[in-house]
């Protein structure tokens, strides 16, 4: 029996060696080894890894980003236009006046997002430009844009509604999202009239766990642990 | 909705670091390699042959498609929630799948796609309750299933189906325009849509092209299942006032459609506006379109 197991396995991995090469040419299919598995199955930054396309997004400075790439801190996010006259400068007034809330030792551990849902007309100098104008600070602040396919795919996985109108502007939620370090949601501000209260208990139950150690754990999941014990 | 999917996928070389290597714990773990390297033999063997197989389907399904010539549509909604102006929009001949995608053909698209099986999508792709109605990863409740249109699928899975075959989900307006028709034929599709819906949501749909198709030669465009398309979240009905936002009433979205007499029509844009692209329900399925001519 013993022998039947060797002779099975060392047949099975000459045929994964082989064959090894070929497999992992194979677009997006996460097997065990990939670091998918490193997230958990809610967490935002999965998406790409499953989308037939290889587009990814553009910062102000014209880094190229793939969504993991914001992995290790929490994110707060929103999605915008440049464009955008009324309700965005009020989305980027309100991150601001989280990122304003935070105590000085925490500033590193968050970094501000905005997505662009309009590829068209926000060029990386358009974004930039942007960046300028608001004065947000490069370190922890990134305008992003891309593509028709991956703004649809993000706008799909934050839930985020936007419909281009024939005047190029944009209907669009206005919202802001808190992920935590592994892409995974933990608020929703749908009422930007709101104070900003319930996010700040949130990121701070969500920093004050990343401090205690494990980066790799959902925050989430520890509380429920707790909650249970 | 999300937030509390507890369950995490580990690697698994966590599993094993865990503890010391002990005799008892080698048994199993040589089963378990054994087991680990026979998935990936079969899925190396099969993925090799799955390119192949999907561009021998894609010849085969992109002829298979329903010409629709293009034309001028008045959208449900006008442009904005400012202006009540008759808008017409202009719809560029494209193609469409004769029938909602069948469990059958969404089987096939797991077996070479393992990645969107039921037990390996992800939550954040596609809720738990996807492919409910099927028995297993690769299995239907009856072969007779295999004819129905498959549901229980989320806009990621759908998408992801149509992409592989070159394919992409239609827009609202595609759909719409589609699926529009006037005069006695629509009297008679108003009256079966709200036949269908006053049955309850809980019976399995029938097989597809039971019936016979509308002007283009599409099938089942009303009265079995709702259908995901690409833009389901650019609908943003805001003048409701369900959510407590102030100047609405309820129902006051349908003041501002372009025939409140639609009721069909409300309810799918009223339906499309409640969704989030990782639900999966109870009879909502999807077809593809492509490119047009």
């Amino acid at each position: 029996m013993t022998h039947l197991f060797k002779w099975i396995l060392a047949v099975q991995v000459a045929f994964l060696l082989v064959a090894l090469p070929g497999h992992a040419s194979k677009p997006n299919l996460p097997s065990k080894e990939s670091e998918n598995y490193s997230l958990p199955q809610d967490s935002i930054f999965l998406i790409e890894d499953y989308s037939n396309s290889k587009e990814r997004w553009v910062n102000q400075d014209g880094k190229t980003k793939s969504l993991r790439d914001f992995q290790g801190k929490i994110s707060i996010v929103s999605m915008i236009y440049t464009g955008c006259q009324f309700s965005c400068p009020l989305i980027i007034a309100k991150m601001k006046s989280i990122e304003a809330a935070l105590p000085n030792n925490l500033k590193s551990e968050v970094q501000f997002l905005l997505f662009s849902f309009d590829p068209a007309r926000d060029t990386v100098a358009q974004i930039k430009k942007k960046v300028l104008s608001h004065k947000l600070n490069p370190n922890n602040w990134q305008i992003l844009t891309g593509t028709i396919k991956n703004v649809s795919e993000l706008a799909a996985a934050l839930d985020f509604k936007y419909k281009k109108l024939e005047n190029g502007d944009f209907n669009h939620s206005n919202e802001l999202l808190a992920l935590n370090q592994d892409g995974v949601i933990f608020h929703k501000m749908h009422n930007l009239d709101l104070g900003l209260q319930d996010l700040l208990v949130e990121l701070k139950k969500a920093l004050k766990l990343s401090e205690l150690g494990d980066s790799q754990e959902n925050p989430k999941d520890l509380k429920n642990q707790k909650e249970t014990k | 909705m999300k937030l509390n999917a507890g369950l995490k996928i580990r690697n698994f070389s966590e599993i094993q670091t865990n503890g010391k290597p002990r005799k008892s714990f080698l048994i199993p773990i040589r089963s378990f390699i054994i087991l680990v390297s026979a998935t990936a033999l079969y899925q190396i063997l099969y993925c090799s042959n799955s390119n192949a197989q999907d561009q021998a389907q894609t010849r085969a399904e992109a002829t298979d498609q329903v010409h629709i010539p293009g034309g001028a549509y008045q959208p449900f909604f006008p442009n904005s929630k400012y202006t009540k102006e008759r808008r017409t929009v202009k719809i560029s001949s494209f193609s469409l799948d004769p029938a909602p995608v069948t469990n059958g053909k969404y089987l096939e698209f797991v077996k070479t796609h393992p990645e969107f099986q039921k037990s390996k999508i992800p939550t954040v792709l596609a809720e738990k309750s996807y492919l409910n109605h099927w028995k297993g990863d690769l299995e239907l409740q009856s072969p007779e299933q295999a004819d129905e249109p498959v549901r229980f699928v989320s806009w990621f899975a759908a998408k992801s189906y149509c992409e592989s075959k070159s394919h992409f989900l239609p827009t609202i307006e595609q759909w719409e325009f589609a699926a529009k028709e006037s005069g006695a034929a629509m009297e008679k599709s108003t009256a079966e849509i709200m036949d269908w819906y006053a049955k309850p949501g809980d019976l399995s749909p029938n097989k597809v092209r039971q019936k016979k198709p509308n002007k283009y030669g599409l099938y089942d465009m009303h009265g079995l299942i709702w259908e995901w398309s690409s833009d389901f979240n650019s609908t943003l009905i805001s003048n409701d006032s369900r959510a407590g936002g102030g100047d609405g009433f309820c129902g006051g979205a349908s003041a501002s459609s372009r025939n409140p007499n639609d009721y069909a029509a409300f309810m799918r844009f009223a339906f499309r506006s409640s969704l989030k692209a990782s639900y999966a329900v109870n009879n909502l399925g999807f077809r593809c379109a492509g490119a047009g001519k």
